[in-house]
Parts: structure tokens; sequence; C-alpha cells
């Protein structure tokens, strides 16, 4: 079963890519996860925050480069291979390695200062604090 | 090299599947193997397992891996887009018989399922020399 919900605010050509994907998986029995994007993220969205959280099993959080600037929030890295002996030979080779980068636009701004990141279980977290000056305020009229 | 083969048998997609309510996909994880002279080494990507949600399974040459995804603590935020579902991860492998069953050893970490699973004396490589007559 697929997420049907608003997504306004990404980008088209991911959608593209993903209506793809879902089809492929539609007719593909859909146990397979043919996710063309590494890692894959999903957004929660608080009242003060967001919460994003992306499959990246086996990573080396040396090799992690999380990077905010207004309301994008980027994420890169790289998946070392297995190092093999010389009289080792692999019989299957599924699990994707290298470098990877992806950037999200969040819906409104964020605190680049007040970023959480935590890794465990082979998934990240991020928790990034909405803008200050983002949020809603109150306007008071003064009288003259 | 000895012949230790390592079939993937295909999880047969659930029919009842999304049929009444919302049902926990599966997903079949992604999975590397290798053989080095004593071994057999699974490695699998299990993202969002943790070690105590694992199941591993011989039976009959066939080894099951079941990993159940731990529901992610999100408080009171509302999920505004994803591209993965919580779920389970399950896949089956046809081991030829020269596998040392008893001794099969699997750790996890960061998500990785690492299944070492020790040659048979009798599947190990051996030198055969051959006789002039």
């Amino acid at each position: 079963m697929f997420w049907t919900m608003n997504r306004r605010s990404w980008e088209p050509l991911q959608e593209i890519r993903r209506l793809q994907r879902e089809l492929n998986d539609a007719f593909d029995g859909a146990t397979h996860r043919n996710n063309t994007e590494f890692p894959a993220v999903n957004v929660y969205n608080g009242t003060e925050d967001y919460l994003l959280t992306a499959e990246i099993p086996g990573l080396d959080p040396e090799k992690l480069d999380v990077t905010v600037l207004g309301d994008t929030v980027t994420i890169k890295g790289a998946r070392a291979a297995l190092e093999l002996a010389e009289n080792e030979s692999y019989h299957r080779r599924e699990r994707g390695v290298g470098q990877f980068v992806r950037s999200f636009k969040l819906p409104r701004r964020v605190d680049g200062e007040k970023v959480e990141a935590i890794y465990s279980r082979g998934i990240l977290r991020l928790t990034l604090s909405r803008s200050p000056e983002d949020q809603p305020r109150r306007i008071t009229l003064s009288g003259k | 090299m000895s012949e230790t083969n390592v079939e993937s048998q295909q999880t047969a997609p659930d029919k009842e599947q999304g049929s009444v309510a919302h049902k926990r996909p599966t997903y079949t994880p992604r999975t590397d193997i290798y053989e080095t002279p004593d071994h057999l080494v699974v490695v699998a990507d299990m993202p969002g397992v943790d070690e105590s949600s694992i199941d591993i399974q011989v039976e009959r040459n066939v080894l099951s891996l079941i990993g159940e995804i731990k529901e992610e603590d999100v408080g009171s935020r509302q999920l505004g887009y994803a591209e993965y579902e919580t779920g389970r991860y399950e896949r089956q492998f046809t081991l030829s018989d020269e596998v040392n069953v008893t001794k099969i050893e699997a750790s996890m970490n960061d998500g990785v399922l690492k299944i070492v699973l020790p040659k048979a004396e009798a599947a190990k490589p051996r030198k055969i020399t051959v006789k002039g007559e």
C-alpha cells in the first residue's frame, strides 16, 4: 500500500520517479523495495520542529555530513564496500556502496544551530527546530 | 574452489496483504553473500531492526531471516512525507548441505545483519593431485 498525502513542497522530478517506483512495485508483487533513491527518507511535521528519518544501514557516522540552509537540509555520506581478501569471493552482491547525497526542502525554514542528529539501528534521526522568525507570531496593534 | 551454493528463494507475496486492514509490509533485505575458504558469510541490510527482533532459522537446509522493524518514536508529529514504511524483513536462502548448521554465528550492527556459516569439513577446498599412469 502506498501513502497518499499532501506533499506540496517536494521536488516534482522526485515525484515522477516516486510514481514510477510505485508502479514498478505494483507489478512486482511489492515485496522488493525498489528505491532508486538512497537513503529512503520520511519526514514528520511537528509544531516546533521537523523530524527526518533516513534508512542508512552500516554507515560510518564519521562519513556523514548534514547541512542546513534556510528550509533545505542536505544529507551527504558514503557507504564502504566489504573488504574481501584475495581468497574470498562474492556469490551475491546487492547492497549499494559509494557516495550518496540527498536534499530536502522543508515546509518552513529551520534553525541550523538547533539540529539534533542521532544514528542507531541503521536509522539516522534528524530533529530540526523551526526558525524562531518563522514561527507564528501574535501581532498587537498599537493605537495612536 | 568447492561448489558451496546459496540460492535465493523469493518469499512469495502474501496474497492476503492489504486485503482487509493495513498490514505491515514485508520487504526483501538487500543481501551480499561471500565465500571464504572456511565460511559462507551473509550480510543483509535491515535498517530499523535491532538484534532482539531478529529471528534466524535453519530448517532442512533453508536459512530463514526475519527482522521486525522497530516503530520510530515520532512524538506528536504528523507524517508529512514518506518513502518507507515500518514493516518486516524476510528472506530465505537454500544452503547446500556442506554447512555446519550447529556453528552458525550472527551479529547485528547499525542495521546490518551478518551471519557466518562455517563450511563442513567435507566442503572445504582440497588439493587433488593427478597421478600419471
